[in-house]
């Protein structure tokens, strides 16, 4: 490694503008994963959020729920949409304003970040479910923040990423083995430095650090290995691919350890796809109106 | 899937494993654009669905470019895209990269299409830009690392 730049909590430190997400949202959150939380409960925390009510409101009359009459209050549109759905578009509503951020680190344009985080959110789920695992909401959590080390990191890779591109395709080594080797560390660890700031349970900041060396995790996470897989399927489906494309190592070992076969991988990806343009669908016409 | 006519130039932005195949008629200066997912469709999907995958797709895009008064044996292809992770995998089934190109490869074969050039497999994502007005493809890597211009698909390879 070269002349040590910055360690992590250098780099942390010094980068202004680091992702946050809002208490108000964490409250939603929170509430919706209660084990006592009723409709009017979740619906009195959103109502403190003006800008998260008028989208739940929102989604609850699109087409998509193609419903004949208008949804006015907030407990309604909790019924008609149901807590998932409500817990899913909080996360995904209160990380958008730096996810659909332009990354020239990266060279991700202002909608890959955030195609490729909800690509792999659902696709998360979507193993979680074929495995019969019960970890449905982490695993959705787990991977729309999977990346969120290359959000703090792009403004210091600007005039790197070609250097990091370079190495990895000289000495034919994943991009993150090409980022601990110019930068010390790579963005699966920055990713799991703000996961720990953020104070996020212990699995879920893991699977953000393992995400591409889920044989790494002692003992196997399963929220890795569900993260692993569903963001090696949204690289091969080009959902907000950037300069690293598809230079990282798939670990075939992950599908085993979920009790899956080979035989799962093209219906895992065709389910990812069509779970994707669905959610894309309903939230993006909401966040990027 | 399309088969455009008019001179402009069809931009497909992010492409990893998938593969895209651009046809091209010089005479009737039509050209057809799909963008495979997979190789292999399976049961019991919509029609719109059957377009994203290779052994459903292919048959389907060159119905569509005869439809448009194409004559197959005008056609010329090209395509790129088919992308791999960085350790080659032992087992070819996840491997969609890989997979989709050999589809590919296979339809036009089948097709009796005449291959002007492709850009297939590394590591790379790419973006493509089909110019209709002559069949040119331009291939970007993601990377910015390489820009390929494959020549007007109007000329005879």
């Amino acid at each position: 490694m070269p002349a040590a730049l910055l360690t992590i909590q250098e780099l942390v430190e010094r980068t202004s503008d680091l992702p946050t997400i809002p208490a108000a949202a964490i409250k939603v959150i929170r509430e919706s994963e209660s084990s006592t939380s009723s409709a009017s409960s979740l619906a009195a925390t959103l109502a403190a959020d003006q800008s998260l009510s008028a989208r739940v409101l929102r989604l609850s009359n699109s087409a998509y729920y193609g419903l004949s009459r208008q949804v006015s209050d907030l407990p309604e549109a909790v019924v008609v949409l149901g807590m998932r759905c409500i817990r899913n578009l909080t996360l995904v509503a209160a990380t958008f304003p730096w996810m659909s951020r332009t990354m020239k680190g990266y060279e991700l344009g202002p909608k890959a970040m955030w195609s490729h985080a909800l690509a792999v959110a659902v696709g998360a789920q979507e193993v979680a479910k074929r495995a019969n695992l019960r970890c449905l909401d982490a695993a959705f959590t787990a991977g729309l923040l999977h990346d969120i080390g290359k959000v703090a990191l792009s403004v210091w890779l600007e005039n790197k990423v070609c250097a990091v591109v370079s190495l990895a395709e000289r000495e034919s080594i994943s991009f993150d083995e090409a980022e601990r080797q110019v930068l010390g560390f790579d963005h699966a660890e920055v990713g799991y430095m703000l996961a720990g700031n953020w104070n996020l349970p212990v699995p879920l900041a893991e699977a953000v650090r393992f995400h591409h060396r889920p044989n790494e995790t002692e003992p196997s996470s399963d929220l890795a290995d569900c993260v692993h897989l569903a963001d090696a399927l949204a690289m091969a489906l080009g959902l907000g691919i950037g300069a690293d494309g598809l230079m990282y190592h798939f670990y075939p070992e992950s599908l085993a350890r979920l009790g899956l076969a080979s035989q799962d991988w093209d219906v895992l990806a065709g389910d990812l796809m069509v779970s994707y343009e669905k959610y894309e669908t309903m939230f993006g016409e909401l966040l990027f109106a | 899937m399309a088969v455009y006519a008019d001179p402009s130039v069809i931009e497909c932005p992010s492409v990893g494993s998938t593969i895209v195949v651009a046809l091209y008629d010089h005479a009737a200066r039509k050209g057809g654009l799909a963008h495979f997912l997979l190789p292999t469709a399976r049961e019991g999907l919509s029609s719109d669905r059957q377009a994203t995958f290779v052994d459903t797709g292919f048959p389907a895009l060159l119905q569509l470019m005869v439809q448009h008064g194409c004559l197959t044996e005008n056609l010329v292809a090209l395509y790129a895209g088919g992308a791999q992770f960085r350790k080659a995998l032992a087992d070819d089934a996840l491997d969609i990269g890989v997979r989709n190109i050999r589809a590919v490869e296979q339809a036009l074969a089948k097709a009796q299409i005449q291959v002007h050039g492709s850009h297939q497999g590394g590591a790379a994502g790419r973006s493509l830009f089909f110019d209709v007005s002559d069949g040119t493809l331009t291939v970007q890597t993601l990377s910015g690392a390489k820009i390929l211009d494959f020549p007007p698909l109007g000329v005879a390879a």
